[in-house]
């Protein structure tokens, strides 16, 4: 609608100042409308929960119901889903909400959202809701947000009770316990011990990470960069001591119209993400292309150009860098078709990377060989230009090409 | 008391120890400390191997040298935050039994032991001997300004030498620029037999001129297309700095 502003802001900063977004309110007019004809919400938490950023710090808060009591499960398992059947399994997922205050979160609503949030399974739940839901106007309807997967009607609720124990990992109970152990430590703890990240990011977003006196709710799209920032960091941090793999492997994968081509390159770590919405595609009229970087030492402010996406991204190449003892400097191309009309949420970015790594790989010499290798594939045969990886590798020499006499 | 040998004990001014850390951290984080009887010295290449540091700090620095020879592993990052808590005139002793992996500094009442790194993780930085044909004696203020102005800019900085001066410029993708031309008349010392055209990373060049505090001058060696050689003394000529730049090419 606003071509590159909307690209940069992502249906989540204002930046065309109207107060909301007209693409996301024009998809959502393409969703099923749903009512709930009781006041007695049944069913089970996959388990969920949302936390909103409207309002801050007074905030929407609550779990995600799905009253069909179907298991919908969490966006981990969801990769190789069709688009259809992910928004519709995901906007029958209910939101009951209360108004809260981020800091506050001693009530037995939001202590039964703690609750869920620290089940590795589906939790049998029960809200009583302020009045039955009935399907109203084109505004109350199924919720689109960039960096969460696509969610149902918000409804407000009286009371939230659970109605079996959630089942709690002993290492989600032992970190939530510690109060002196900071969210970056008690992340990477839950990390290094197989609890998902999804379930890491619901337990930021519920307050119960973190130094006690810090504690409070994080609205989830914050909660969900939050956890792929801070734990993809960590995984740099040992990647740095790795020995520098020994030619450029190009990794692809595609899923929902995303296509991703994944460049490691023989040089210490650094980090790109070049985007580019195909005319159709959900942000973009027209082609555009846009990206993030940061060299050796990190990036010092957020990745404003391609937001969640960038720390999903990092994640999953990090993990793989890890698991192959190596380093590199790595730069990601996506590029996103008109077939991707309803964004999914950033699970999809870091999910079909992570899928990309296990597939096998092309090796090249030249970088620019690996570029002209999928200039007929891609849409924009110049989305290279503007790297500033690139930029960097071509014109800047090292020490080492000069290293002829030594003393 | 049982008497504890070193192989390094030494008391030395925080701000001299101070800027030799400084020095080395512009380029690394970590870095091996080789302990001979003449003094110590750094040898370090930053992971992407485009700036090398070789900083040394001469036995008359101390007010008190006792060395055994050796060699160290130190967070150099670490090793400037404890030395930052003394005052710029407090004296510091540093003192490392060789047994133990760990350095003690003492200011003052204070006594802090910091873990040392096994040398053996970090690797060798061997300068390369150029020819570099140019060479200008230029002020550290005038350098400091011409880089200040030019890190919103670009990310890289041109150097130009030629018989009537010494330039430094940037040029962004639009129309904005930078340039700051000295005239021979007002350098300290010149040798240009060409015209001498370069560019350098505009990061790694302000890191190495922001640490410079107690010299004026700094003497710059470099080629087209080659690296750079920067040389300057502190600490009353007991301390000496050489860096190496990789060049950035135009295409």
């Amino acid at each position: 609608m606003f071509g590159n502003l909307c690209v940069k802001c992502k249906g989540g900063r204002n930046l065309c100042k109207l107060g909301y977004c007209p693409l996301l309110r024009k998809v959502s007019d393409m969703l099923p409308k749903i009512s709930y004809r009781s006041k007695d919400l049944n069913g089970q938490a996959p388990p969920s929960i949302f936390i909103g950023s409207y309002g801050y710090p007074k905030v929407f808060a609550g779990p995600l119901i799905s009253p069909n009591n179907r298991n919908i499960g969490n966006p981990e398992n969801w990769y190789g889903m069709k688009m259809e059947d992910i928004v519709l399994k995901s906007s029958t997922l209910f939101r009951p909400s209360i108004i809260a205050d981020v800091h506050r979160t001693g009530n037995k609503i939001l202590e039964a959202t703690q609750e869920i949030a620290m089940s590795i399974k589906p939790v049998d739940a029960e809200a009583i809701l302020s009045k039955p839901y009935i399907y109203n106007n084109v505004y109350d309807k199924v919720k689109i947000d960039f960096f969460m997967h696509p969610m149902g009607p918000k409804i407000e609720m009286e009371r939230l009770s659970l109605t079996e124990n959630p089942s709690i990992p002993r290492k989600v109970d032992y970190v939530v316990s510690d109060t002196d152990l900071s969210a970056v430590e008690g992340s990477y703890i839950l990390y290094q011990n197989d609890i998902s990240i999804s379930h890491i990011q619901r337990l930021i977003s519920s307050g119960l990470l973190g130094v006690s006196r810090y504690r409070k709710m994080v609205p989830t799209r914050w909660a969900i960069t939050a956890s792929d920032d801070m734990i993809s960091k960590m995984i740099i941090k040992e990647l740095k001591n790795n020995s520098v793999i020994d030619k450029i492997e190009l990794f692809y994968n595609k899923y929902i119209g995303n296509y991703f081509y994944i460049f490691l390159i023989p040089r210490v770590w650094s980090f790109e993400v070049i985007e580019s919405w195909q005319k159709g595609s959900f942000y973009s009229s027209v082609t555009v292309g846009s990206g993030d970087f940061e060299d050796y030492d990190g990036r010092k402010d957020y990745a404003a150009n391609v937001t969640g996406g960038y720390y999903a991204a990092r994640l999953a190449v990090t993990e793989y860098l890890k698991k192959i003892n190596k380093q590199a400097s790595v730069i990601i191309y996506r590029e996103v078709s008109s077939e991707y009309s309803i964004p999914l949420g950033v699970w999809l970015i870091r999910e079909t990377i992570r899928d990309a790594m296990k597939k096998p790989y092309r090796v090249y010499d030249d970088i620019y060989a690996a570029i002209a290798s999928i200039t007929e594939t891609v849409k924009a045969k110049e989305w290279y230009k503007n790297s500033k990886l690139l930029n960097i590798i071509k014109k800047q020499c090292t020490i080492d090409s000069f290293l002829t006499v030594t003393n | 008391m049982k008497s504890v040998t070193y192989m390094l004990d030494a008391v030395i001014k925080s701000d001299t120890f101070g800027e030799f850390l400084e020095v080395i951290y512009s380029v690394v984080e970590e870095s091996k400390l080789k302990i001979t009887k003449t003094g110590i010295t750094a040898k370090a290449m930053d992971a992407a191997h485009i700036a090398m540091v070789d900083a040394s700090l001469s036995a008359e620095a101390f007010e008190k040298y006792t060395v055994e020879e050796c060699e160290i592993g130190v967070s150099i990052n670490k090793l400037r935050e404890v030395v930052k808590l003394a005052r710029a005139e407090d004296s510091i002793s540093i003192a490392y039994d060789g047994k133990m992996s760990s350095l003690k500094i003492t200011i003052g009442n204070l006594v802090r032991d910091m873990s040392l790194i096994n040398p053996s993780s970090i690797s060798d930085a061997k300068m390369p001997s150029l020819e570099l044909i140019g060479s200008v004696i230029v002020g550290v203020n005038d350098l400091k300004q011409a880089i200040r102005g030019s890190e919103s800019i670009s990310d890289h900085i041109s150097l130009m030498l030629d018989k009537t001066g010494f330039s430094i410029g940037s040029e962004g993708d639009s129309a904005d620029k930078l340039n700051m031309k000295i005239e021979t008349s007002e350098l300290k010392a010149l040798n240009a037999p060409d015209v001498i055209k370069s560019m350098y990373p505009i990061d790694y060049f302000s890191n190495m001129v922001k640490c410079i505090k107690s010299t004026d001058y700094v003497n710059i060696f470099f080629s087209s297309n080659y690296p750079l050689r920067m040389e300057f003394n502190f600490a009353g000529d007991k301390g000496a700095v050489r860096y190496l730049l990789a060049p950035r090419t135009s295409d």
